[in-house]
């Protein structure tokens, strides 16, 4: 579990840093970013795992979201690893934006040329958090997922197919029901082949479906002008379809003229009342909701 | 017509932001004599109301993109319900040559001067870009109150920030820099930019440097806040030279907080960790 500094910022009281270590599940160099809040200089922290999406590195969310305020704030240690494997010089990793480079789907890949490095699934929920509670100031029982886009769906099935180890799930334009939509169609093919039922494995809303664990309390952001939401890519209402019927407590918000990019995402939009929900999908937004109002409340339902 | 304007700009991009907007044009500049863009972030109270305007400038190398993804501005900026115009850092495009042969010379680095000499003159006006023209396009196409402008900036937005200011008495409502360049006749930097855009003689440097501009000063009263990273490399590199800044503002008894950050470096995680303060302190004078 070697691992070496890459680079260290003080920000926020904080420290945001970046490591690099040999991945045994990924067989590559991976880096990952780790922020360290200031209780973590005399405490164990929690740790919230953030998952990027399409084309990123472990370098846009700590640049760009503006997240070490709120960390700091809450005591809470981010860790951010990187969107797949690098530098393994499969042919055609490169070809596309939305399948290989910077696009490992967080799956374990069964597939040839990918299943020896595209392990992602086993990377972020076994692999990365050994590492990170040997090495940081961490308390091992309090982990909690969220993430963009891909790593929302990301963090969607972490949090779905392991009932009780995250303690909070929550996601920003999350891939929803990848089974189903384009983009979840193009990678699973790719890296788990034809059969669909190894594809639902890795489905929020097919895992949802079939959740028998803890409690989840899920919130997830939507900007409503989000061209792949437009373009079927994300698919929420089928996720919160079945949330609904699995009574699975789901805080969705509808975010009316928003668009795709990772400054809609500003931390300080959670500090905002829930947004005027959109009439036209009131009618089944506002049930989960309450639902999630309910759990928010600690009332039973 | 639109094109016959001086002040036509087309929108680049548009991003919902912390309830407001980030926004990105471009546009003819007439000083400059090259397409410039600039960015602007327009906060919920835009909808509805005239809102005071804050003026960032950025650093060595920077466009009007780094400062919009990187500092995390929209949210405190929406909350004080203030402007910001981000313009770029340089003239773009205009084949000179030489210009790209230097990081801190040339392309991103216009160092907010009037240069006077060949091959620069023409274009590397940033000064009055960022002190009359931008304002004039700002306060023509957008809902600003135009008595309430402010400036801040880093490292050499820092300076251009400070030299606005203390050469414009009572422009400027607020001034607040991070790691500014404080006395460029000082330093490298300084020195390089200045021999290239203002010729050799010393006296026409000094018209840009805020430590000289400061020891001259005697306009309506400046609150001037600095933040600057202890473990700045360029700090140590004596590239920064505040204390010569301070040193004539207690002479001259011109108000300025300046806060050293033990552990924090030149970086945008630094300027991030801060810039709420500074909004704070900007939409403390900007909103009386």
């Amino acid at each position: 579990m070697a691992h070496t500094q890459v680079s260290s910022n003080k920000c926020a009281g904080g420290f945001q840093k970046v490591f690099e270590h040999e991945s045994t599940e990924l067989k590559c160099k991976m880096k990952f970013a780790v922020y360290l809040p200031p209780k973590a200089e005399t405490d164990k922290c929690p740790v919230m795992y953030w998952l990027s999406g399409l084309t990123c590195t472990e370098q846009n969310f700590i640049t760009k979201a503006g997240s070490q305020v709120a960390a700091a704030e809450h005591g809470i240690i981010i860790v951010a690893p990187d969107t797949s494997p690098r530098g393994c010089n499969i042919e055609g990793e490169d070809e596309s934006w939305d399948f290989g480079t910077g696009a490992g789907f967080y799956v374990d890949a069964t597939q040839d040329p990918w299943k020896t490095n595209y392990r992602m699934y086993s990377y972020i929920t076994e692999e990365l958090p050994k590492l990170i509670n040997a090495n940081f100031p961490t308390d091992p029982d309090k982990m909690s997922i969220s993430g963009h886009s891909m790593g929302g769906h990301g963090a969607l099935i972490c949090a779905l197919k392991n009932p009780g180890k995250y303690k909070a799930v929550s996601a920003f334009a999350p891939i929803c029901n990848p089974v189903q939509c384009p983009w979840g169609q193009k990678a699973f093919s790719g890296y788990l082949g034809p059969d669909r039922t190894a594809w639902e494995a890795y489905d929020a809303t097919v895992l949802a479906s079939a959740y028998s664990g803890p409690p989840l309390d899920i919130l997830i952001d939507q900007g409503r002008d989000d061209q792949f939401l437009s373009a079927s890519q994300l698919l929420p209402d089928n996720l919160i379809a079945v949330c609904s019927e699995k009574r699975i407590p789901v805080v969705f918000r509808l975010q009316p003229v928003g668009s795709f990019s990772l400054p809609l995402t500003l931390p300080g939009s959670f500090k905002h009342v829930c947004s005027p929900i959109n009439t036209t999908v009131a009618c089944w937004v506002k049930p989960v909701v309450e639902l999630g109002l309910f759990k928010l409340k600690g009332e039973s339902f």
